[in-house]
């Protein structure tokens, strides 16, 4: 008896907290989403969701939002891992590039979108060298690397903020996994590029996979970055939302939160996959 | 190691300093600027207005000392409730530890806007909007997320025997977490404060949203100011955001290596 009530406990415990803490307000922010979408709060039209699937410019803001998140995090993944194979080691360099990359994590992205409009805008520090050296005449003659219509400013904060945290992952698991396999690999004469190919590689992807859908998710929903870097037509994807609930039309406010809606059925898809691939740690 | 990976390693570091330095470095040199105009790759003058602007300016000052009061709250609160929901969670069943993952991973992953709509009717309802009480709710939904995952982390992989064995002993309640568990904790609990504090302090959409623009956040000030064309400003606030978060880190490596030489 005293055992099942203990067990009771230790099950009921951690769920009335997590429903109490973490519960209440999720679904208080969908619940309201989901009646801002009705039309029932924020005054608001309901929004269509036909509507807003047909509209070219959310298919444009989506879009753009997927590609920011899929190139940025595409990018970092490649040089999170490719630094993490290269500085595995315990000399001093391995531990001074490993120190170095870590160094953006903790800065904020306002700050990191901030630095990237001052490097890389058509007045920005790159600019003024290519000045310098007589390469252009004119700003206007310097590539346009911010509000551009591929984002590539956008992408490289992207880069810059998101590659120390997946270096860390991947640092950690090779740390945990040891070189056990990789040995086993190489006694089996595979040289060190089949090793890093049909061994590291495959195991690292594998234990990367939450985090690569984290970083995926976190830059698909940033209000930040595009808000400083991106182009203003096609709009990103949050960009477009805050428009569209600022807008003095009802009916374009009920779409923004069916627009809110869709992005969030995104993200809570991302979580399941997340656990899933997270497994039990 | 052959000659040449020694060079493309010494290379790849040489890049890797210019590119992680480099935007901190255009922050620096643009905030002590003084009329810089283009194409001069360097500032004719240097002045420190804008960090005067940002320390003794009672607006700036008013969204800095925001900006602090918010991250500390949002760190300490969410830490203690992190902790024992991370605990139990870990301590339980595996699908109630699944559970309590996805629910917290969620709260991280929402979109902020999408997250910010919602709870911004929410505060609204409980006459909190535009208030910094409305914002700081707001701050410990992803803070809570991200702690949980924590706490669950360091408690699912944690040793019971410690525990155990000074319940043994006779250690009460209280005693086994102020001798055994909170000692041992002390690394995490850093961590973890450390990383609700930058969660608030970095936090831009759920302050624009909850706080309707009667917030001032330093985030919010160096929006403003970049968007107002004031570049030297906006380059102060955005170096006085990251040099914090900085600090944050390594304090809480130092943390964490002393509690290391303490548990060893």
């Amino acid at each position: 008896m005293n055992s099942s009530r203990a067990s009771g406990k230790r099950t009921a415990l951690p769920l009335l907290l997590a429903g109490a803490l973490l519960g209440v307000p999720i679904a208080a922010g969908v619940g309201y989403t989901v009646a801002g979408a009705l039309g029932l709060v924020g005054n608001a039209a309901p929004g269509g969701l036909l509507r807003v699937l047909d509209d070219a410019a959310v298919l444009r803001s989506a879009m753009l939002s997927l590609w920011i998140a899929a190139a940025g995090t595409g990018i970092a993944l490649v040089g999170a891992v490719s630094l993490a194979l290269l500085f595995a080691g315990h000399s001093r360099l391995d531990a001074i590039a490993r120190s170095t990359a870590a160094l953006p994590l903790p800065v904020p992205t306002v700050a990191a979108a901030v630095a990237v409009l001052l490097l890389l805008s058509q007045s920005g520090w790159f600019s003024r060298v290519a000045a310098q050296l007589h390469v252009i005449a004119r700003p206007a003659d310097f590539p346009a690397l911010v509000y551009d219509p591929i984002a590539v400013g956008v992408i490289a904060a992207v880069v810059w903020k998101e590659l120390p945290f997946l270096l860390l992952v991947a640092l950690s698991l090779q740390s945990l996994r040891g070189d056990a396999l990789t040995s086993a690999a190489r006694t089996l004469g595979a040289s060190p590029w089949q090793t890093v190919r049909l061994v590291t590689l495959p195991l690292l992807m594998r234990g990367m996979a939450p985090s690569i859908i984290a970083v995926f998710v976190f830059v698909l929903g940033s209000l930040e970055l595009p808000l400083v870097l991106a182009p203003s037509s096609p709009l990103a994807l949050p960009l477009l939302i805050q428009e569209r609930r600022q807008a003095l039309d009802a009916a374009s406010r009920g779409d923004a939160y069916v627009i809110a809606l869709l992005a969030t059925a995104l993200a809570l898809a991302a979580a399941v996959a997340h656990e899933w691939l997270r497994g039990d740690e | 190691m052959t000659r040449a990976t020694s060079a493309i390693r010494a290379a790849v570091v040489l890049l890797l300093l210019v590119v992680v330095l480099a935007p901190l470095g255009i922050l620096i040199v643009t905030s002590l600027s003084r009329a810089w105009f283009y194409p001069a790759v360097l500032p004719a003058a240097l002045d420190h207005s804008a960090w005067s602007d940002l320390i003794f300016d009672p607006a700036h000052r008013a969204a800095l000392l925001n900006s602090l009061v918010l991250g500390a709250t949002t760190a300490v609160v969410a830490t203690t409730l992190a902790l024992p929901l991370g605990r139990s969670a870990a301590l339980s069943t595996r699908l109630v530890r699944r559970s309590v993952a996805l629910l917290a991973f969620t709260a991280v992953a929402l979109p902020p806007v999408a997250l910010g709509a919602g709870l911004q009717l929410t505060v609204l309802t409980l006459g909190l909007g535009g208030t910094i009480t409305g914002v700081f709710l707001s701050h410990l939904v992803p803070a809570l997320g991200y702690l949980t995952l924590v706490f669950l982390g360091v408690f699912t992989r944690w040793d019971l025997r410690l525990e155990e064995t000074a319940a043994t002993l006779g250690a009460t309640g209280v005693a086994r977490w102020r001798l055994v568990l909170l000692p041992l904790l002390r690394r995490p609990i850093v961590e973890a404060l450390a990383l609700g504090f930058l969660v608030s302090w970095a936090q831009v959409a759920l302050t624009l949203l909850v706080g309707g623009g009667a917030v001032r956040t330093l985030p919010l000030d160096v929006l403003a100011m970049l968007q107002s064309g004031q570049d030297q400003r906006a380059a102060a606030g955005a170096l006085a955001l990251a040099i914090p978060a900085l600090v944050v880190l390594g304090a809480s490596r130092v943390a964490a290596r002393q509690t290391a030489a303490v548990v060893a």
